[in-house]
């Protein structure tokens, strides 16, 4: 049988088993350098890259390690007192996407109580348009990616009432394609990372019962390719970024065992650097946080030991979702 | 290096913006530093900057944007033009600086033109950047539809449902220009960049804003023309394909609509809904049995299966009213037998796949798995 | 993309290969990089050539490239280097007829010691115009004798056709034929696939 033409190869020479001190060391020594080029170029996303790693770290038992002081005095500055809404860094402006990350942040680190819930709430309600879809900020760009971080912003503060979730579903459910997946927008191609982000409006609203599990579980799975590796369209390379956003999707419509999950573990372990810590996107590219996040998720759905737990559709560690007493519809 | 050489680059980048509306190219050139030599390129109508400049005059032009917004000091906004512009060639991820030219250009200080020009030469070495594209079409819906006569008297949103040609001739006509290029445009971009997801989301954004201007059977033929040859060209982008699809299903319901008087204004071969896509199911198969191994091919045959499926054999669970019984025996016979053959393509397709020894043979046996358990045949 | 980029005719010799004349088809590239991309490709063409054997067929991947290569019996070689998308058993094909067609026109006394400049023979372009559309082409040289696609040996990449402790990095960073631009853009290439958020 001939071989996938658009796969990696996994080699005795990639890491087999999980490098966790490698990872803490590396979120570590990022989130100290502060002067370089690259620093500069990633300043307008980093509200997220926080997110990011901290998460990681908590996912690796060690959010010891960081110091919520440091980081919540950053994200109150980054919050913005007329909109409500969070910015990337300070300095930025603020955005839905940067929002959502800032209160995982707090969420994580017990800081709510330090910034302006209210505005937030006041920001993210006033992003809704009449068709149910959310805008990501005041320019008004429409993607179903904002529709899932204005729901899971409001879970999070348990304020789901300030918005029409009924019509949020509506517009989501505009988004569906015939191969069961979903786009950005209404006619949008299905994409692994959006079909998430859906599920994920789906499952915080208890509307999980409009998919069709099996047409939509199928897409999914055939994301997986020889390697074991997980790309987010057809006959696109394998990233480590799908192993989350196609398992956690697989987790939410109870199918996550519709995967091989030995060569899953096997691709996601084999995109380690053992030299410098954290995960590339496939074997041999350079890491950074991004896929240092979603490698460890994608490792925690798959339960493996010595990490915690996390929730397929907050994509935070599970005893923080509990903490806050947030419940997400799984299906059996 | 010095502030006031990071300035000059920054400048001279904008002079050679300015004054050459032609340009059509822009990268970062490899290249270690010299002394007394500019590190800005030009040839014919291409822009290049050499790298090594790149680190320090990015992070001048950083700082200074930054420490505007800072001390809220916009003196000379001409300044801040180049500073983003500068910043956007190298980074046009960072949304801030595209909001604070959309700011200007909201209050009229820059024209649509220069971010029209700005944009495009970024596409040039960024083909799949989100923002830019997120640019384009903010520029589109609120200041250049907004700027004919007819929009500023308060005429409807663009946005919003609008098919009784409020617009006037002349404004239509600009505006049809104005979104060929822009399918141009997304063309060029996906040809750069392989299975371009923004690039084609972006097309099928331009191909919406039609429905306000009328003659959809004009931009349908061209946009079912191009498609057919691009997807024969690039056989692995499901990006390509989807949009075909999203094409052949809106041409489908605009017939129905009677907002296109009949299939036939866009193929004249094409008599019926059926018609359009068993000929689609004709034209992928070739394309099956020319390129093996590729997924994207036998998704899109999915896709036309299921909407077959609906249109041939629109079994009970289907259809809301039962047919009156005459109707229903007509479709036994006559319905079902498209179908099966249909059914009978798809055996043998599968059939053609086995023993290729290849990767076709693994598409074929996934194929017959999702006919079985999907299609429920 | 069905494309193919690059039709390149050599000569291998007993240490080394030399290419007697070469096409381009590089417009989808960026203006600038252009040069390298070239660069790149004639150093593939030579370097895969010289490590394969009389009467071979091979079809190398490497990134999103095809490299194809057939060496004949009297050392004439023939590379093409196409997209993933088009099909090699095609590109086998358009070898068979260029080297043939080099041959005749080519006498070869000519290919151990001529430069390419030197050589007389201005088909190439044509010919990859012509092949750009391996439906079109292809039915045209049916009627001739047709590569067996059994006989095409494939490889996954480069590093598979390199000598033992041979890695292409090293072959790049060694060569002599690529300036320093051209190295650079060669490792910045691989690195750069990380993406901050999903598209």
């Amino acid at each position: 049988m001939g071989s996938h033409p658009k796969d990696v190869e996994i080699t005795d020479d990639h890491p087999k088993t999980l490098l966790l001190q490698k990872h803490a060391e590396y979120i570590l020594s990022y989130s100290k350098k502060k002067e370089d080029y690259e620093y500069t170029m990633t300043e307008h996303f980093r509200m997220s890259g926080m997110y990011w790693g901290i998460t990681a770290m908590d996912i690796l038992g060690q959010l010891d390690k960081m110091k919520p002081t440091d980081i919540i005095e950053f994200i109150r500055q980054c919050q913005d007192v007329c909109s409500g809404g969070f910015s990337p860094s300070v300095g930025h402006d603020t955005h839905i996407l940067y929002t959502l990350s800032a209160l995982q942040v707090l969420v994580l680190v017990e800081g709510l109580g330090e910034v302006d819930t209210e505005g937030v709430v006041r920001f993210v309600s006033g992003l809704q348009n009449p068709d149910g879809s959310f805008s990501g900020d005041r320019w008004g760009e429409v993607d179903t990616r904002f529709s899932f971080c204005a729901l899971a912003s409001l879970a999070l503060l348990n304020r789901l009432d300030a918005i029409k979730t009924d019509k949020a579903v509506e517009f989501v459910m505009k988004c569906q394609n015939v191969d069961g997946g979903f786009g950005t927008r209404p006619g949008s191609e299905s994409h692994a990372g959006q079909i998430y982000c859906c599920l994920g409006v789906l499952s915080l609203t208890g509307q999980l019962h409009r998919i069709n599990g099996d047409l939509l579980g199928w897409w999914l799975c055939e994301r997986q390719l020889p390697s074991g590796g997980l790309n987010g369209r057809p006959e696109k390379l394998p990233d480590v970024c799908y192993s989350w956003w196609v398992l956690a999707s697989l987790t939410m419509l109870g199918r996550l065992h519709w995967i091989n999950e030995y060569k899953m573990r096997t691709f996601i372990m084999a995109t380690q650097d053992p030299e410098t810590g954290g995960f590339t996107d496939r074997p041999g590219d350079m890491v950074d946080l991004y896929h240092t996040l979603f490698g460890l998720a994608g490792l925690s759905l798959l339960g493996e030991g010595g990490l915690k737990r996390i929730n397929p559709v907050l994509c935070m560690p599970q005893y923080v979702v509990d903490r806050i007493g947030v419940s997400v519809q799984i299906l059996d | 290096m010095e502030e006031a050489t990071c300035e000059r680059i920054v400048k001279k980048i904008d002079m050679v913006i300015s004054r050459d509306p032609h340009l059509d190219e822009f990268d970062i050139v490899f290249a270690l530093g010299e002394v007394n030599r500019s590190p800005v390129i030009t040839l014919g109508h291409k822009l290049g900057l050499e790298s090594w400049c790149v680190k320090h005059v990015y992070a001048y032009a950083y700082a200074k944007i930054l420490h505007a917004r800072k001390t809220k000091r916009h003196d000379d906004p001409a300044v801040l033009f180049r500073w983003t512009q500068f910043c956007l060639l190298i980074a046009p991820e960072v949304a801030t600086f595209w909001n604070m030219r959309k700011m200007m250009l909201s209050q009229g200080l820059l024209s649509a033109d220069t971010d029209l020009l700005l944009t495009k030469l970024i596409l040039s070495r960024k083909p799949k950047c989100m923002e830019v594209f997120q640019h384009r079409k903010w520029l589109y819906t609120n200041i250049i539809a907004k700027a004919l006569p007819h929009q500023a008297n308060g005429a409807p949103h663009p946005n919003q449902d609008n098919q009784n040609g409020n617009f006037d001739h002349l404004d239509s006509e600009f505006m049809k220009e104005f979104l060929f290029s822009e399918l141009e445009l997304c063309g060029w971009t996906s040809e750069k960049h392989q299975n371009n997801y923004h690039s084609w989301n972006h097309r099928l954004w331009v191909l919406q804003q039609f429905a306000m201007h009328g003659d959809l059977a004009v931009v349908y033929r061209s946009e079912y023309e191009t498609s057919h040859c691009w997807v024969s060209r690039h056989v692995s982008e499901h990006s390509g394909l989807h949009y075909l699809q999203y094409l052949i299903d809106s041409l489908a319901s605009l017939v129905k609509e009677g907002k296109i008087a009949s299939l036939q204004e866009v193929d004249p071969s094409i008599e019926s809904i059926e018609k359009l896509y068993l000929r689609e199911l004709e034209f992928n198969r070739d394309l099956i049995e020319e390129y093996h191994d590729h997924e994207a091919l036998f998704c899109h045959r999915r896709f036309l299966l299921l909407r077959l499926r609906d249109l041939l054999y629109p079994g009970p669970q289907r259809t809301s009213t039962p047919p009156p019984p005459a109707l229903k025996r007509w479709c036994v016979e006559t319905v079902n037998s498209e179908w099966s053959a249909v059914l009978l393509g798809e055996k043998a397709l599968v059939n053609s796949c086995i023993n290729t020894n290849t990767y076709q043979e693994t598409l074929g046996e996934k194929h017959t798995q999702w006919l079985n358990n999907i299609l429920a045949i | 993309m069905v494309k193919l980029f690059a039709a390149c005719v050599l000569h291998k010799g007993p240490d080394n290969a030399k290419i007697l004349k070469a096409a381009y088809d590089l417009q989808q590239f960026g203006f600038f990089q252009r040069g390298s991309v070239q660069e790149f490709m004639a150093f593939t063409s030579k370097i895969i050539t010289e490590r394969s054997n009389e009467c071979s067929r091979q079809s190398v991947k490497e990134q999103d490239y095809m490299c194809h290569v057939y060496v004949r019996s009297d050392n004439l070689a023939g590379v093409a280097i196409t997209d993933h998308e088009y099909p090699y058993r095609v590109a086998h094909n358009m070898l068979n007829q260029v080297l043939d067609d080099f041959a005749a026109k080519v006498p070869s006394h000519f290919w151990p010691v001529t430069e390419e400049s030197a050589i007389p023979y201005t088909e190439l372009p044509n010919t990859l115009a012509k092949w750009q559309n391996p439906r079109e082409a292809d039915s045209l040289t049916r009627v001739q004798e047709e590569v067996e696609e059994t006989k095409i040996i494939l490889h996954k990449t480069i590093n598979a056709v390199l000598e033992r402790g041979e890695k292409l990095d090293d072959l790049v960073s060694k060569s002599e034929n690529l300036s320093l631009q051209s190295k650079t853009f060669y490792k910045t290439a691989r690195k750069t696939n990380s993406c901050c958020s999903f598209g």
